[in-house]
């Protein structure tokens, strides 16, 4: 499974899923307009995860990039 | 309105929805279908009125959002905005063409460079070198307070006040509570007008400038793996910035922070390792001369810093705090922009410091004529002492308190009479800027966590920073460091 805590800079997809049971991380996500379907581009792994979801990047730390399933 | 609402979502909530719709009795704002809509993502106005307005079908209607609900491994709230957010997708893929660049334009390369850690880090030190040392340290809190403390108060409305106090008001009391050394307007008034606020005003200038261009989110990106080891997140960075203009300011920003346990370490952290504007000014200027000295402080309140912040992170209970934040792109503040908020945050700062400084210059006046201060300081002095300290450096501290930067001023003639060698010279630069806030953020302190924590974190501080000034003292001691 790939998420997108293990993937490597510059990698283009879509996101599949949100795996997690924390209401808390999807609401967040929400708020940040990630969704499954979405498509994402990895901008940056370290020192936190940045990629962008349609017109807008996003920055999230391993926990929550963890949570969001890509292919 | 004939557009075709229906078929966005799967067909078990288009089911729900039509179930609730036929329930639905009651008259609404907006359409039925959209109420259902709002009942399933179990939105709590929606909830109450129909409660209200359903009598005993509210029930039922609760029963179709816990079956559907149950349908789902997801709050209903995602499922249903992730359909939404399809649709969206279907409609502007249908409308708008993007075309892609050939050439990577100049912010784009400016933000990479800024996410980069290799060229970041460097960033963010130029950029608090420039905008905090430079513009806020030497033109604020230099020029401008020089120009407005010992030009405006020093050489006018002080010698003034007291002229008119000495004429015209036969009771010594009152004097000293207007004019004198620790007035309402030669201390209180001074205070804010000539010092505080020239501060505040370069600092919320280049905080404007810094938040309207962008780089806070870039900033936050970089040191939340830092922080995640303090018990907060890349968020925090707002109010640790803020804190080296004003720590009080900061600690009313920590307000900001999503969990109290960041709320409560960040407050503990501003108290304890973060310099305010005034404190750095004088510091940086009685170190420079001595770059090891200057090195040495650093080093030990990064330290500082970075082990109190992981002792209470493991020691605070609560869970560990997510980093999430949108980062908007890049932009070039607009100097009109920066003005107005330079200017809304100066006003509203002003009134929330006015009256706390006033009150400051009261409890000095009041402390003086019960005389208290002496004693005081006679209490700090075998302290002083024991972390290797000349006694004189005792009355420092005192000050240190009701104006921080009133403290590091006092270290300053200590310097010019040669009291101090470097070594004691750091050790008292150090302790002190671990030392208890000034009066002002202990006030916000207990405003905004409230008066057990506060008193708690007051109580910590106060010990804690002589100690660390005596295991400084015996470091440097040992290792002759700046021998």
């Amino acid at each position: 499974m790939k998420t997108l805590a293990n993937l490597e800079k510059g990698f283009e997809g879509t996101i599949v899923e949100i795996k997690t049971d924390r209401d808390d991380i999807i609401r967040k996500l929400m708020a940040m307009g990630v969704f499954p379907g979405s498509s994402v581009k990895v901008i940056q792994t370290f020192p936190s995860y940045v990629f962008q979801v349609g017109y807008t990047q996003v920055a999230v730390d391993k926990e929550i990039a963890s949570t969001i399933v890509v292919e | 309105m004939s557009m075709q609402l229906s078929n966005i979502y799967d067909d078990k909530i288009e089911d729900a929805i039509q179930d609730i719709v036929n329930i639905l009795e009651g008259n609404y704002v907006i359409s039925k279908r959209a109420f259902s809509l709002l009942l399933l993502q179990e939105d709590e106005d929606a909830l109450e009125e129909a409660k209200e307005l359903e009598g005993k079908n509210y029930l039922k209607i609760i029963n179709i959002i816990e079956e559907t609900k149950e349908e789902y491994e997801k709050p209903l709230t995602f499922v249903i905005s992730s359909y939404r957010q399809k649709q969206a997708k279907i409609i502007t893929d249908s409308v708008m063409t993007k075309t892609e660049g050939k050439q990577k334009s100049f912010s784009e390369t400016l933000n990479r460079i800024m996410l980069n850690p290799i060229t970041g880090i460097p960033i963010a030190l130029l950029v608090l070198y420039f905008g905090l040392y430079k513009f806020v340290g030497q033109f604020g809190a230099g020029v401008i307070v020089d120009f407005l403390e010992g030009s405006i108060f020093g050489a006018h409305i002080n010698p003034w006040i007291d002229n008119i106090l000495n004429n015209h008001i036969p009771w010594e009391w009152l004097r000293t509570l207007i004019g004198g050394d620790y007035g309402i307007i030669t201390l209180g008034i001074r205070y804010a007008v000539a010092i505080v606020l020239p501060i505040v005003g370069t600092f919320f200038f280049v905080f404007s400038i810094i938040e309207d261009s962008g780089y806070l989110p870039r900033l936050a990106m970089l040191v939340d793996r830092l922080f995640k080891n303090i018990g907060l997140n890349g968020r925090a960075v707002i109010p640790m910035v803020l804190g080296f203009g004003c720590d009080t300011m900061a600690t009313m920003v920590s307000r900001t922070l999503e969990t109290e346990r960041e709320r409560i370490i960040s407050t503990l952290l501003l108290a304890l390792a973060i310099p305010c504007s005034a404190q750095l000014g004088v510091i940086l200027s009685l170190l420079s001369g001595e770059p090891k000295a200057l090195i040495a402080w650093i080093i030990f309140i990064s330290f500082v810093f970075l082990f109190i912040g992981y002792l209470a992170a493991k020691v605070l209970p609560g869970e560990e705090p997510l980093f999430y934040m949108e980062m908007p792109p890049l932009r070039l503040p607009k100097l009109s922009n920066v003005l107005v908020k330079t200017y809304t945050r100066m006003e509203w700062y002003f009134a929330e410091i006015l009256p706390l400084f006033i009150l400051i210059s009261i409890f000095i006046w009041f402390g003086n004529i019960i005389g208290v201060f002496p004693k005081l300081v006679g209490i700090f002095r075998p302290f002083v002492v024991a972390i290797g300290l000349p006694k004189e450096v005792s009355e420092v501290f005192l000050f240190g308190f009701f104006r921080r930067d009133y403290g590091a001023a006092g270290l300053f003639d200590l310097v010019k009479e040669g009291i101090l060698s470097t070594r004691q010279l750091v050790v008292a630069a150090a302790t002190l800027t671990l030392f208890v806030p000034c009066v002002a953020q202990f006030v916000m302190m207990i405003k905004e966590r409230g008066f057990k924590t506060a008193i708690y974190i007051a109580v910590f501080v106060l010990v804690f920073s002589f100690f660390a000034g005596y295991a400084l003292n015996w470091i440097l001691l040992a290792t002759g460091a700046l021998a």
